[in-house]
């Protein structure tokens, strides 16, 4: 072969190597970072009565009913219907997720619709890190801008968590995951300060408890710990799996 | 409600049986002994039934009756958790002066079988002895 010949068979595998490579990174892309930036705001944005709906649907009706409910607007969280027994329902999204590692995957999910409702010491001392976020979120604000905001929020304004704090997320139409069981579980959350997980048996066999890696210090100095609540808020059954 | 008809029933013979005649201080005083001694002794089983329902263990029974075999309650006190959590964690049992450690743990959970806790969480049902 003279020097034209191979330098021809060189290039033109090297060109079949990147094309037929191509869609292999493409999809690797894909399931590694399926949401790797924000979506249009429209698609985090719902119909308002549909989310007052959603947001009362993650505790039993003898809470949320008397409980104030929220709704996303373009500049964050506003109060559509006040309540009177200090309990504050909402939908979150994705971005109250960890902001980075394995778990982040659904940050920008447009599709994520967290109900919660939150009890009233955890109104008080864990809600507003959902406003804050939300607030630097639709801000246009990058991660680390956010991270960075946070830190200061925490430092100056972030009251001291109550004791007693928790949430109820039991709805069954809440949307967690783009897996097979969108609605996960039904489940509460209990926000203490950081500590082991070992200290609630969190994650061992059979233990029911979980923690969860929703703050956990990356910046927010709070453990999120999960029980399964074994029904929905209606009432139907969500055995434990 | 069937008690109380029998009562009406007797208190309405004796009025019968005096109708007509002008009752005199000694027909009066045996009309409403009978009345009240009537009261009396359907109304207590009512009350009694009442007030059992309210608090069926209203004190503190014989201590051994909230003891337990030893190796029973540390079998117990350990099915609290999962093995996962229960095998490291330190048992206490309850003795006659107080809870006693049996068994040390490691891993700082503490498994004692609290009556009053459960007593505590069913107090509405009067469970608490």
């Amino acid at each position: 072969m003279n020097r034209k010949i191979v330098k021809t068979i060189a290039l033109e595998t090297f060109v079949l190597v990147v094309v037929l490579s191509a869609p292999w990174q493409t999809r690797a892309q894909d399931t590694k970072a399926p949401y790797p930036s924000m979506a249009p705001l429209d698609q985090y944005l719902m119909d308002r009565n549909a989310e007052i709906a959603l947001a009362r649907s993650a505790a039993p009706e003898s809470i949320s009913r008397d409980a104030d409910v929220l709704v996303l607007g373009r500049h964050g969280y506003e109060t559509a219907v006040k309540g009177k027994n200090g309990f504050v329902c909402a939908v979150e999204r994705g971005w109250m997720g960890p902001f980075n590692g394995a778990d982040a995957a659904n940050f920008w999910n447009p599709k994520v619709r967290g109900p919660v409702c939150y009890n009233p010491p955890a109104a008080r001392s864990i809600l507003p890190l959902t406003y804050k976020r939300t607030e630097m979120i639709l801000a246009g604000q990058s991660k680390a801008q956010i991270i960075d905001g946070i830190k200061t929020f925490i430092k100056q304004e972030l009251p001291p968590l109550e004791p007693g704090a928790m949430s109820y997320m039991m709805s069954k139409e809440q949307y967690l995951t783009d897996d097979d069981h969108h609605n996960w579980m039904a489940h509460l959350m209990f926000y203490t300060p950081l500590m082991d997980g070992a200290v609630w048996g969190a994650d061992l066999p059979h233990s029911p408890v979980m923690l969860n890696p929703q703050f956990g210090g990356a910046p927010e100095p709070i453990d999120v710990f999960m029980v399964p609540a074994g029904r929905w808020s209606d009432g139907t059954a969500d055995p434990v799996r | 409600m069937r008690e109380n008809g029998l009562m009406f029933s007797s208190v309405g013979a004796i009025i019968h049986a005096t109708k007509g005649k002008l009752m005199n201080r000694k027909e009066f005083t045996v009309v409403a002994s009978l009345i009240f001694a009537m009261i009396f002794v359907f109304g207590a089983p009512r009350q009694m039934q009442a007030q059992d329902n309210k608090n069926p263990y209203p004190s503190m029974a014989p201590l051994n009756q909230y003891l337990m075999d030893r190796d029973a309650e540390i079998a117990l006190a350990r099915s609290a958790a999962p093995e996962s959590i229960s095998q490291d964690a330190e048992v206490t049992v309850l003795g006659r002066h107080g809870y006693e450690t049996v068994v040390k743990g490691k891993n700082g959970f503490f498994l004692p079988v609290t009556f009053e806790e459960c007593g505590f969480s069913m107090a509405s049902d009067g469970a608490r002895w």
